[in-house]
């Protein structure tokens, strides 16, 4: 007996269906919105009181 | 130049590469937030490839490989459980995590879920620093003597020297560059590993026929090698399915993985590392798989007088130039310490800022907090050194468990956080503790070997724990509040 369809599809079909999957949750994901710099999650300082180096984020 | 020279060179200047990158990386952390969680930097690709390289072991290299040459195709099962878990941690976990800890400042997971339950957050605390300790202690120790093997087999080192000179190199470069460091070589890492699986297994795929030809060979030598269910059916299809997929419900609460989505630069570097981290999944348990498969036709011999799960590297050696070859084992290695660096900053993270300061009240300014780590780094990555070169075998028991233990006690409580489950802090905590100890006691009765992996049931015993201990608080606090 050889391989059947069902090893086919869970052999090339599946890992194929992830990555569709996730190509798909990623188009539909939500946009980015900017954070500006000074706000409470991109503040001016760091916790030991350096200057913030980072650039603005995105929330 | 003959082989063994190859290899000690590829071997050595991979060494050299993670010790630059620990060193570039130690002068740019000055602070607790570079330390412990590289000052929220990381881009898409670093985010994306460290954490996956950081959840895959050499158990990817070597025990799915070695479990897809003896089961034949139904090994394969274990590929959509993980990628199921890298679905809900990469799509659900990791864009609320990161947003969440950045507000309150969190540093470690410990930290976000006191922040998020504070009216138990010292108690989360602990208990969330003693699974941290009790699962990752014995993992990194475990890890280090696999360190200790591969070198042994890819160089000849004597096994103790392998394991030291492996151990040394990741404790010195999370010791100097923290956070930053093992991001940067995990993700160096996984671009090796990556590389090897996917290389390996077209070579291997190629050298039997291609891919119909493959399959048929193996279904002449075994009709069952090619059957996705490997001829199970009933009760133990059930419990083998159950077990397979139940794999990946261990991603949500693995702490080492997820500090990694808390330290994305941006949402915008989350979104794009979830294609990235969902394509490098999918190449590399789907390449550890074919190999596997090819193996059992090109290495037959091995089921009878070898270790199946020394296929990847007999194969490398077998078929490649001494340089590719070099490469191809330099990812055993890479697998093994991307995954034992990254446990030994959190092990580290949660005994130094989670206990020494926030529980114990130690107040340390920004430089002593990150030298108050770096010991941390040093005293832990020293003992689990110390343990490994102790040979106690018994410490494999604990790398059974500990993706399970911190699977069930951290993952119920990340997933109702993240999708605004009602969770009462004494639900989180009850969630915690059920998690940990019901991973104990089933892999303790033997009950994984008889009925069924550990993970699902644990998990699901956490989940009910908290959405009772939740309710049960709720309840007693509406009549003091006087709600109906």
């Amino acid at each position: 007996m050889g391989p059947s369809w069902s090893t086919h599809l869970f052999l090339v079909v599946l890992p194929l269906t992830f990555a569709l999957a996730s190509l798909v949750l990623f188009t539909l994901g939500g946009r980015d919105e900017e954070i500006p710099r000074g706000s409470p999650q991109n503040p001016q300082v760091d916790v030991d009181g350096a200057p913030n180096t980072q650039p603005p984020g995105v929330a | 130049m003959n082989v063994h020279t190859t290899l000690v060179l590829v071997v050595t200047a991979y060494m050299a590469a993670l010790l630059w990158l620990g060193w570039w990386a130690a002068r740019l952390t000055r602070s607790p937030e570079e330390f412990f969680l590289a000052g929220r930097s990381l881009g898409a690709w670093v985010t994306a490839v460290s954490s996956t390289a950081a959840s895959e072991s050499g158990w990817v290299v070597l025990g799915a490989v070695g479990m897809a040459y003896t089961q034949g195709v139904s090994a394969l099962w274990f590929a959509p459980g993980c990628l199921l878990g890298y679905l809900v941690n990469l799509y659900l976990v990791a864009p609320a995590l990161r947003r969440q800890s950045a507000q309150c400042g969190s540093l470690t997971l410990p930290d976000w879920l006191a922040h998020r339950f504070p009216s138990h957050g010292k108690s989360l605390r602990v208990a969330s620093v003693l699974v941290i300790l009790l699962c990752l202690g014995g993992y990194v120790a475990a890890q280090l003597t696999a360190t200790g093997k591969a070198m042994e087999a890819i160089l000849g080192l004597p096994y103790r020297t392998g394991i030291l000179l492996g151990g040394l190199v990741i404790v010195a470069y999370t010791f100097a560059g923290g956070f930053r460091a093992v991001s940067w070589t995990d993700f160096f890492q996984g671009l090796i590993m990556v590389f090897a699986l996917v290389s390996m297994p077209l070579m291997a795929v190629a050298a039997v026929g291609g891919y119909s030809p493959l399959l048929a060979q193996l279904a002449a030598q075994d009709p069952q090698a090619v059957s996705p269910t490997g001829g199970r059916s009933g009760w133990a299809l059930m419990s083998f399915l159950v077990g397979m997929l139940g794999i990946g419900l261990g991603y949500p609460g693995q702490p080492h993985v997820l500090t990694r989505y808390m330290a994305a630069a941006s949402p915008r570097a989350i979104r794009q590392s979830q294609l990235i981290a969902m394509l490098w999944g999918i190449l590399v348990f789907y390449g550890a798989g074919f190999l596997g498969l090819a193996g059992r036709i090109l290495m037959p011999q091995l089921a009878t007088t070898g270790d199946p799960e020394q296929l990847f590297p007999l194969l490398a050696k077998t078929m490649l130039p001494p340089w590719l070859a070099g490469i191809m084992l330099a990812a055993i290695l890479a697998a093994i310490m991307s995954t034992v660096s990254s446990q030994l900053l959190v092990a580290a993270s949660a005994t130094s800022h989670d206990f020494t300061e926030q529980v114990l009240g130690a107040a340390r300014t920004g430089p002593a907090s990150v030298l108050a780590g770096r010991l941390a780094v040093l005293i832990l990555g020293l003992a689990a050194l110390w343990v490994a070169l102790g040979e106690v075998r018994v410490v494999f028991w604990f790398v059974l468990f500990a993706w399970s233990g911190l699977g069930a006690a951290f993952g119920p409580v990340v997933l109702a956080s993240v999708l605004g489950w009602n969770l009462t802090g004494k639900g989180a905590l009850a969630t915690i503790l059920t998690g940990f100890f019901a991973t104990v006691a089933w892999k303790a009765t033997g009950l994984s070997q008889t009925l069924v992996y550990e993970l699902p049931p644990a998990f699901a015993l956490a989940t009910a724990a908290g959405w009772m201990f939740s309710h049960w608080e709720r309840r007693r606090a509406a009549p003091r509040q006087g709600l109906p």
